[in-house]
């Protein structure tokens, strides 16, 4: 009974356009006053919530990605990826996708990705005559690829989310397999489209263009691997390595890039809080419904009725994917990260999954959900940036999400593909 | 996400300049926003102190984790506050927006009573909540458990006058 009262009011905050964060914080108001107790538990689930120290990496990687945009090494990343693939069919296509996958896993948005990368290669896709929904397809199709890709923070919270026995090294080794199968799915969809419309392709720029692009991108590729490094080797936790992140993107911002100057640090600052004041605030709210939820018992409602249904792993697998994909359509991905992992992660390990594995899948399916409508954040900034109609991009975009699914079932199904990395490192 | 553009079936704000009361807010929101840049700024500092101290000083600092962590209970209160103000909390507006516009406008008033309702709430019961741990004191740092409560009267009073000033808006600028 409380459960319903939590679930309605939500539903029906949530259709009448309450923002996520308050739905989640009024729908357990609503069900504490139900059960008759103080809203003191609210803020005391709000409290504890946000107050644990594995969180600090949060706010320190999203600010540290910020640096990073706008320090000079996005564009870097552009040029040496578009001296690697840019005369491949479908060029500035392909240029997308690799871009995605080496800035996105620094900042380890799809939001930020999509702005970033979409921003300088969207206007030049649609330049050198791409078709606009074409240029949209890719920059936000790629853009989840550094949900999975070192340092995302979405897989801290993940981390903290599943509780002990899942390691933050082993998670950031075991997207990275994913991050770049999904990469090259990616890019074979980007390649068929482009044949298919006829795009043109351009001259190979020469081993020498790539050498330079490289070195002049190689401080930002050098974070991911002083982080990695650095938590996989014991030598600091995953929030000193946030913090050294932020450290180093400034150094380099400062002084090799020269970039940055004292008034845009303080305006990287300030939007880099704004965003991370959304996301804490978000996950806030959503300890307390998770509260809510694991007090009415709905972790075991919900095992009990995929165990009255199937007991077959496949489909239980099959299923989770679903629900999580629906999920991730309707909801933000952080809120639903605390929410799902009680929920489904004890279903999972029933069927034999690795929690680790499970994680990664569990991203890899919030990630398809921030390009999906109706919530699809990341979709919705892309048609911004492209100057298109959703309606246009969601007719042609199927390929893309076949990548993407594809993907995800290989994560599903075989968990070496997650495994392996962490295994051959350890 | 904070790059969702503001919803464009929200009534526009009035042409004419903000009152005192309205200068008043924007102020507040301005001051809290320089607050929560600065805590940010401030956070990277004590854990580069962490590190430094363990590595160099072969010392880590006890009281560091612990201040960080309240720290960014102050900046998630503080900041989604603002964010309440600059109308960036992500919402699901795919259904509101196909209502009919007398609908709209309906869902969107009682989006804006429930949400100040919710910042009442926040200042009320953490005041209270504040109260009751007043005696505690947190050992690492040697102050009042209090402390980690304070955000939430502040945070809710701003959310209630942010929500109480967006409604107001909306009224005047209706004839």
């Amino acid at each position: 009974m409380t459960l319903t009262v939590l679930l309605v009011t939500f539903a029906v905050l949530l259709l009448i356009g309450m923002p996520i964060s308050f739905c989640l914080a009024l729908s357990s108001l609503a069900a504490i006053f139900f059960l008759d107790l103080s809203p003191l538990v609210v803020l005391q689930r709000i409290f504890a919530g946000v107050n644990v120290f594995a969180l600090i990496a949060i706010p320190f990687f999203i600010y540290s990605g910020e640096i990073m945009l706008h320090g000079g090494a996005s564009e870097r990343m552009v040029r040496f990826a578009r001296a690697l693939v840019g005369h491949w069919r479908g060029g500035l296509g392909q240029v997308n996708v690799l871009t995605s996958l080496l800035f996105g896993g620094i900042s380890g948005s799809a939001i930020a990705g999509v702005s970033a990368v979409g921003g300088v290669l969207i206007p030049k896709m649609k330049e050198q005559g791409y078709d606009a929904d074409y240029a949209v397809n890719v920059t936000v199709s790629a853009s989840t690829l550094g949900l999975m890709i070192p340092p995302s923070h979405n897989m801290i919270i993940y981390a903290i989310a599943a509780g002990g026995g899942v390691s933050v090294g082993t998670l950031f080794l075991g997207g990275i397999l994913p991050g770049f199968v999904t990469a090259a799915l990616l890019m074979v969809a980007a390649y068929a489209v482009a044949r298919k419309r006829g795009y043109a392709t351009t001259a190979f720029e020469g081993w020498a263009m790539i050498g330079h692009s490289f070195l002049a991108a190689t401080p930002g590729l050098l974070m991911i691997l002083i982080i990695v490094g650095g938590i996989r080797l014991g030598i600091f936790t995953p929030t000193e390595a946030s913090a050294i992140a932020v450290v180093y993107g400034l150094a380099i911002g400062f002084w090799v890039y020269r970039e940055l100057g004292i008034r845009s640090f303080w305006k990287i600052t300030s939007n880099a809080t704004r965003t991370v004041a959304s996301v804490l605030f978000l996950i806030a709210a959503a300890s307390a419904f998770g509260w809510v939820l694991a007090v009415s018992d709905a972790p075991a409602a919900v095992a009990e009725f995929m165990s009255s249904v199937t007991d077959n792993k496949i489909v239980a697998l099959l299923m989770i994917n679903a629900a999580l994909l629906i999920l991730g359509a309707v909801m933000d991905m952080a809120p639903l990260i605390i929410i799902a992992t009680p929920i489904f992660l004890p279903i999972a390990q029933h069927f034999g999954m690795d929690p680790h594995q499970f994680g990664v899948m569990l991203i890899m399916n919030l990630g398809v959900g921030l390009i999906t409508p109706p919530v699809g954040t990341a979709l919705f900034v892309g048609c911004a940036v492209g100057e298109t109609k959703m309606e246009a991009i969601m007719r042609t975009i199927w390929p893309f999400y076949l990548a993407h699914l594809g993907a995800i079932l290989l994560v599903t199904f075989v968990p070496g593909f997650t495994l392996w990395i962490p295994e051959l490192l350890s | 996400m904070t790059d969702v553009p503001n919803d464009p079936t929200e009534p526009k704000p009035p042409a004419r300049a903000p009152g005192p009361v309205g200068r008043l807010l924007n102020g507040a929101a301005a001051v809290t926003q320089f607050f929560c840049t600065a805590l940010m700024v401030v956070m990277t500092v004590i854990i580069s102190w962490q590190i430094f101290g363990r590595f160099i000083l072969n010392d880590t600092p006890k009281w560091s984790e612990q201040l960080a962590g309240v720290l960014m209970v102050y900046l998630t209160l503080l900041g989604g506050a603002i964010a309440v103000k600059e109308g960036r909390h992500i919402a699901l507006t795919y259904f509101r927006d196909r209502f009919p516009v007398k609908v709209r406008e309906a869902t969107w008033v009682i989006c804006h009573l429930l949400v100040l309702g919710f910042g009442l709430v926040m200042l009320v019961y953490g005041v209270k909540m504040a109260q009751l741990v007043q005696a505690w004191t947190i050992p690492t740092l040697g102050v009042s458990t209090s402390v980690n409560y304070w955000p939430f009267p502040v945070s809710g009073a701003l959310i209630a006058a942010f929500s109480a000033q967006a409604l107001v808006r909306a009224w005047s600028n209706t004839p």
